[in-house]
């Protein structure tokens, strides 16, 4: 009786390997799916209407490139009060210069627009008032600290993009933090000047921003 | 003609030929059934065993009147917070409540706002707390701040392990920590038994503007996720609105716990961030360069018996702690 069959039986057992294999990988490649849209859940219920660009429109592009040069002077204006702070102080207007060069570079990176300049006439303004007084430079980085906040909120209506919006908030959200801190150190106990904001946005969407 | 099967079946060439015949026919029925009409048989996963069927979930729609509830339900929750802890004899320091009384007032004007919105969006305003936050993490963490310390009496019956250390049990017990005074009955004690003493000097009121400041945080984080989440222009600026005055609420509280010291945080410039004497963790008025939405620890209530805390984790709200339409106030 022949029952030589060994091609057939290496053949099957290769592909009994093989759908094992198969089986495994399309069971991981649904899992793998499974996640994969219960992810894309989530992260469509965080990043706002679907329908909403997600990266920074060409009209978002045009308000952040100002931005950036605002955040830029705001950076430069404390890195000229370093010179006259005190060692404890120095370390507070340190974070305040590092945060709002951060800001622009953040933007820089998500619109790829060059952080490269400060809006110069706004550094030309204040620089005088930042090296001066420590109540000048307290009330005027308070005054600039307000008038960010002011102008991230008042620009968020406009934003078309995700990225705009989400981006925005989180700045916003620490000048707001910032201010306190100052007008702590300027001595203000006011809690209507501490939780207030009396500053007007700039606008930074017309030509004479 | 005579078929000879047996010569026929012990033929190698005739096998071969059986099992192409069998296996082009299996292939033609898998294409016959996979062409065929009539094939919406149940879509659910296979099943191993007898389990009984799951119930499935019903799904809420997350609209905007849905976050925008959420966000007035986080208000009321802080709101709560702070009646509750003005009401504890002595856990907020008195200089500090003419603040707690302005945060009530201005969480009240944010959660109107909010419960406008809400209408306006089409939903039922939110006027109450998050049930679901109330439940796993404010009624926890106040139960765990107000709790007593408590000690195990040892063999010695009149020695007790407390906060890490064996001391001897009387009115007032002296550890690492502070001055722990007894508030159980020490008669009739035996090894094993539970002794309480009161909190340490101060750390009721520590952990009371810990976890105040992270509610300020939490807010501030909600509202901030919350602005990019909504897709009303009107709500996208309140909610920031919002969010940098809870993060003035944030910063005011540190800076009223531990004066200058509370500006910035160490890690900010690369060091490390000690915790209070007591073990708290200490949060800044700016802590980092954007604003994190990401978890907030505290710890709340007195150490075990080895000293050791309990860490209180608060979230952003997530699928959990939304606050869906079909949710009532009064449920």
């Amino acid at each position: 009786m022949d029952l030589e069959t060994a091609e057939p039986a290496i053949d099957t057992s290769l592909s009994r390997r093989s759908l094992v294999t198969r089986v495994g990988a399309a069971g991981l490649a649904g899992l793998a799916a499974a996640f994969v849209i219960d992810r894309s859940t989530l992260v469509s219920a965080a990043t706002g209407p679907d329908d909403r660009p997600g990266v920074p429109t060409n009209a978002d592009k045009l308000v952040l490139a100002r931005v950036i040069e605002f955040e830029l002077a705001a950076s430069a204006l404390y890195e000229s009060a370093l010179e006259n702070a005190d060692d404890d102080l120095a370390v507070a207007v340190r974070v305040m210069a590092d945060n709002h060069r951060s800001y622009a570079e953040a933007i820089a990176g998500a619109t790829g627009i060059s952080a490269g300049t400060a809006d110069e006439e706004l550094v030309a303004e204040l620089e005088p008032l930042f090296t001066g007084s420590s109540t000048d430079f307290f009330t005027s980085a308070h005054t600039l600290e307000q008038t960010a906040v002011a102008t991230h909120t008042a620009l968020l209506a406009d934003y078309e993009s995700t990225d705009a919006i989400q981006l925005t908030a989180s700045i916003a959200v620490v000048e707001a933090r910032h201010a306190t801190v100052l007008a702590d150190l300027l001595g203000v106990d006011d809690l209507d000047v501490l939780f207030g904001n009396e500053e007007s946005p700039l606008d930074l969407t017309g030509d004479d921003a | 003609m005579s078929l000879d099967l047996h010569t026929s079946l012990h033929s190698a060439q005739t096998r071969r030929e059986a099992f192409k015949i069998g296996g082009v026919t299996v292939g033609l029925a898998t294409l016959v059934a996979a062409c065929g009409a009539g094939r919406e048989g149940d879509d659910a996963p296979g099943r191993v065993g007898s389990a009984p069927a799951p119930t499935a979930l019903e799904e809420y729609p997350v609209d905007d009147a849905v976050l925008l509830r959420t966000a007035s339900s986080l208000e009321y929750t802080a709101i709560e917070v702070y009646e509750t802890a003005l009401g504890l004899d002595g856990a907020i320091p008195v200089d500090v409540v003419p603040i707690v009384e302005r945060l009530i007032e201005n969480h009240q004007e944010v959660a109107d706002r909010m419960v406008e919105l809400t209408e306006a969006a089409g939903g039922e305003g939110w006027t109450c707390t998050n049930p679901w936050l109330m439940e796993r993490l404010v009624a926890p963490t106040l139960e765990l701040i107000q709790s007593n310390v408590v000690g195990v009496v040892q063999e010695d019956t009149s020695m007790v392990q407390v906060l890490g250390e064996v001391v001897a049990i009387a009115d007032e017990v002296t550890t690492v920590q502070g001055t722990l005074t007894l508030v159980s009955s020490t008669d009739g004690l035996e090894a094993g038994d539970e002794i309480e003493f009161e909190r340490l000097d101060g750390a009721v009121s520590e952990d009371v503007m810990a976890f105040a400041n992270a509610l300020e945080n939490l807010a501030t984080a909600s509202h901030q996720e919350l602005s990019v989440a909504t897709g009303v222009v009107d709500a996208r600026v309140a909610h920031l609105e919002a969010a940098t005055l809870e993060a003035r609420h944030s910063s005011v509280l540190a800076i009223a716990t531990f004066g200058a010291e509370g500006y910035i945080s160490p890690a900010m410039v690369g060091e490390d961030v000690p915790p209070t004497e007591r073990g708290q963790i200490r949060h800044f008025a700016i802590e980092s360069t954007f604003g994190q939405t990401s978890q907030i620890e505290i710890k709340a209530g007195p150490g075990d018996l080895n000293a050791v805390r309990e860490s209180v984790i608060l979230q952003t709200p997530a699928a959990n702690s939304l606050v869906y339409n079909e949710l009532a106030c009064d449920a």
